[in-house]
C-alpha cells in the first residue's frame, strides 16, 4: 500500500458522510454479502444508489477556503477488470456540490455485459472551485483529490481467492511429477504483471486426498500451503535485482507488491537486505517468521 | 453493445502451457485440431449469453487473417508492415465483431485466441514466439491492439476515429497499456496519445522514448493526487501537453 503524501489540506474524514450502497439486481433488492454478489451475469442489470453529503462549514475551514465559495465536485468511477486493479474504469456519476446543496444522491445503472470478474466503486470528492479567498496550503487546482471510499465487489466468487485450480499432473506434465501434490506457475521475472492474472497455483487432482482438503479449506493444509507457497516467493523476490518495486512505477496489484506486502508483514521494520541476510544465515527463523504470516486463509489480500 | 453476447472460450494456463508445448499443431495444425487438444483446459461463463459457435470462431479467424494477408501474412512483412498490421487489427477488434465488452477483459479468452483460433498470426507478428504473445495479458498478441483501440478510441463520430492508433509508436502504446493507472481510464490514455502526437510533431519521433517515459511517470503521479479524469476534455489535455513540455526539456 502506498502512502501518499498530499501537498495540500484535504478534509478530515468526519466532514463528509456516506451512506451505504444501496443494490438492486433485475428490480429486485439486492444483499451485497462479504463483497460479493451473487446470481450475477452478463445479463444482469444492476442498480446502485448512496447518498453523500458533507459539512461544508467544517470542510472549508480544514482546508482554508471561504465556504461560500468553495464547490466540491463528487464522482463515481466505475470500473472492472481483474480484481485488484481495474482494466477499464470510468466516470459514471458527477455532481456539484457547495453550501447551499451539500448532499448528493448518486444512483448508477451498472449493465453485466459491462463487467468483467468485479466492479469496483470509487465515490470521491475532488475540487471542482476554491474561490479566490485560499490558505497557503490550500488545494487550488481543480481536480484536486479531497476525500475518497471505494467498493471492491465481486461477481465472481472463485476469483477472489488466491488463484488456484486443479488439474491431473499425470496429464499436464510429460516428464512425471505425478506424485506432487502442488505447482506454483509464476516467474520472477514478471513481477511487475498483476499478481491475479500471473501467479496460479495448481493442484494435482491425481491426489484427491490433497485436492478435497484444500477444497475444504482444512486449516492446517491450507497453513502449510500457503506458508510454502508465498516462502517460495519472498526467498526468490529477494535475490533480484528489480526488487523490491519502484513504488513510482509497480502497481499495487503487482506480483511484486504482494510479495512486498507478505514481507512488510513478516519481517515489520526490515528491509529486503536485512531479510535476505536473515534467509542465508538463519534459514530456520526465516521461514519461522513466514510460518506466522497467516492464519489459515488463503487469500491473496 | 447487443444484448445477445457471445459467451468465448477461455484457456487455463495448463492449456496454454500444452500448446507452447507442441509447435507443430501450433504452425501446421487447424483451429479445430488445437481447440480438440486443449479441450480439457477450455471453460465458458455458465450463463449471460450464448456460447460461440464453430462459425463465430471461424468468422474470427477469418477476420484476422484477411488483415494480416493484407499485411504480408504468411511469408512477408517487415517492421512497417507489422506496425500497420498492429493499428488495422486494434481498430477492427475495437469495433467490437464477436469480441467485445466483458469478455474482452479477461485474460483467458485472449489466450484462446492466441493459442487455438490464431496462433501462425502470433507467430507471423512475433517471430521469436515469446510464450506472453500467447497468454493472456498486456502482451498477448491480440489482446495488447484491443487495448490499445479501447484506450485511445476518438468515439464512433470522430471523422478519423482510428487515427491515434496509426500515430503512435510502439513504446508510446506499451506506456499507456502496461501501465493500469493510465491505460484504464480512456480519458486519460487518450489525452496523453494526442499530446505525444504534438509532442512528437515538436522534437521528432526519435527522441520520444525518452520523454514519453518521464511524461507517463509525472502523468501517473499526478493522477495520484488530481483526478484527471474529472477534468474537461481541453483542461486535461493542457494539463498532460505541459507534462510532455517538462519532460522535452529534462
Amino acid at each position: 500500500m502506498v502512502e501518499i503524501a498530499y501537498p495540500y489540506l484535504r478534509p478530515d474524514g468526519d466532514a463528509v458522510v456516506a451512506g451505504p450502497w444501496l443494490a438492486t439486481l433485475d428490480g429486485e433488492p439486492c444483499v451485497i454479502d462479504n463483497h460479493q454478489i451473487e446470481h450475477f451475469d452478463y445479463s444482469a442489470s444492476l442498480r446502485m444508489e448512496r447518498h453523500v453529503s458533507v459539512d461544508f462549514a467544517r470542510a472549508a475551514d480544514e482546508i482554508g477556503i471561504a465556504p461560500d465559495s468553495l464547490q466540491f465536485l463528487c464522482i463515481v468511477t466505475q470500473g472492472t477488470g481483474n480484481q485488484r486493479i481495474p482494466r477499464g474504469q470510468q466516470i459514471v456519476a458527477r455532481q456539484v456540490l457547495d453550501a447551499e446543496h451539500p448532499s448528493a444522491s448518486l444512483e448508477i445503472a451498472v449493465h453485466g455485459h459491462d463487467v468483467s470478474r468485479s466492479l469496483n466503486l470509487a465515490t470521491e470528492l475532488v475540487l471542482f472551485s476554491a474561490g479566490s479567498t485560499t490558505g497557503r496550503l490550500s488545494p487550488k487546482h481543480r481536480g484536486a483529490r479531497l476525500w475518497k471510499d471505494s467498493v471492491r465487489i465481486s461477481v465472481d466468487p472463485a476469483g477472489m481467492r488466491f488463484p488456484m485450480e486443479t488439474v491431473s499432473f499425470a496429464e499436464a506434465f510429460s516428464e512425471g511429477h505425478r506424485d506432487a501434490q502442488w505447482f506454483l506457475d509464476w516467474s520472477p521475472q514478471h513481477l511487475d504483471q498483476e499478481f491475479m492474472s500471473s501467479v496460479r497455483l495448481y493442484l494435482n487432482e491425481d491426489r484427491p486426498e490433497f485436492v478435497e482438503a484444500v477444497q475444504n479449506e482444512e486449516d492446517i493444509v491450507l497453513r502449510m500451503l500457503i506458508c510454502s507457497v508465498a516462502g517460495q516467493m519472498i526467498r526468490s523476490a529477494i535475490t533480484l535485482d528489480h526488487f523490491p518495486p519502484d513504488h513510482a512505477i509497480s502497481t499495487p496489484g503487482s506480483t511484486g507488491s504482494v510479495i512486498e506486502a507478505w514481507i512488510n508483514q513478516a519481517f515489520p521494520g526490515q528491509s529486503v537486505g536485512s531479510v535476505r541476510t536473515l534467509a542465508e544465515n538463519d534459514p530456520a527463523r526465516f521461514h519461522l517468521s513466514i510460518g506466522s504470516l497467516f492464519h489459515g486463509e488463503l487469500d491473496a489480500e | 453493445m447487443p444484448n445477445d453476447v457471445r459467451l468465448m472460450p477461455r484457456l487455463d494456463e495448463i492449456g496454454v502451457r500444452r500448446l507452447l508445448g507442441s509447435p507443430d499443431l501450433l504452425r501446421e495444425g487447424t483451429m479445430a485440431e488445437r481447440l480438440a487438444a486443449a479441450a480439457s483446459s477450455i471453460t465458458h461463463a455458465a450463463s449471460g449469453g450464448s456460447r460461440a459457435s464453430q462459425d463465430d470462431l471461424q468468422t474470427l479467424l477469418d477476420g484476422l487473417t484477411a488483415l494480416a494477408v493484407q499485411h504480408g501474412f504468411p511469408n512477408r512483412g517487415g517492421a512497417t508492415d507489422r506496425a500497420a498490421f498492429d493499428a488495422a487489427c486494434g481498430a477492427w477488434l475495437g469495433e467490437g465483431g464477436i469480441l467485445h465488452g466483458a469478455e474482452a477483459m479477461r485474460d483467458d479468452v485472449w489466450a484462446c485466441v492466441a493459442c487455438c483460433i490464431a496462433p501462425g498470426i502470433v507467430l507471423w507478428r512475433f517471430e521469436d514466439g515469446h510464450p506472453d504473445r500467447f497468454r493472456g495479458g498486456v502482451r498477448n498478441t491480440f489482446q495488447r491492439l484491443w487495448l490499445r483501440a479501447r484506450a485511445v478510441d476518438r468515439g464512433e463520430d470522430h471523422e478519423d476515429r482510428w487515427g491515434l492508433l496509426r500515430a503512435l509508436s510502439e513504446d508510446a502504446f506499451v506506456q499507456i497499456t502496461e501501465r493500469p493507472g493510465i491505460g484504464a481510464d480512456s480519458n486519460i490514455a487518450r489525452a496523453l496519445a494526442e499530446a505525444w502526437v504534438v509532442s512528437s510533431a515538436r522534437v521528432g519521433s526519435n527522441r520520444m522514448e525518452p520523454i514519453t517515459r518521464r511524461a507517463a511517470r509525472m502523468i501517473r503521479r499526478d493522477n495520484e493526487i488530481t483526478c484527471l479524469g474529472a477534468l474537461g476534455e481541453q483542461e486535461r489535455l493542457a494539463r498532460v501537453q505541459g507534462f510532455f513540455e517538462r519532460a522535452e526539456k529534462a
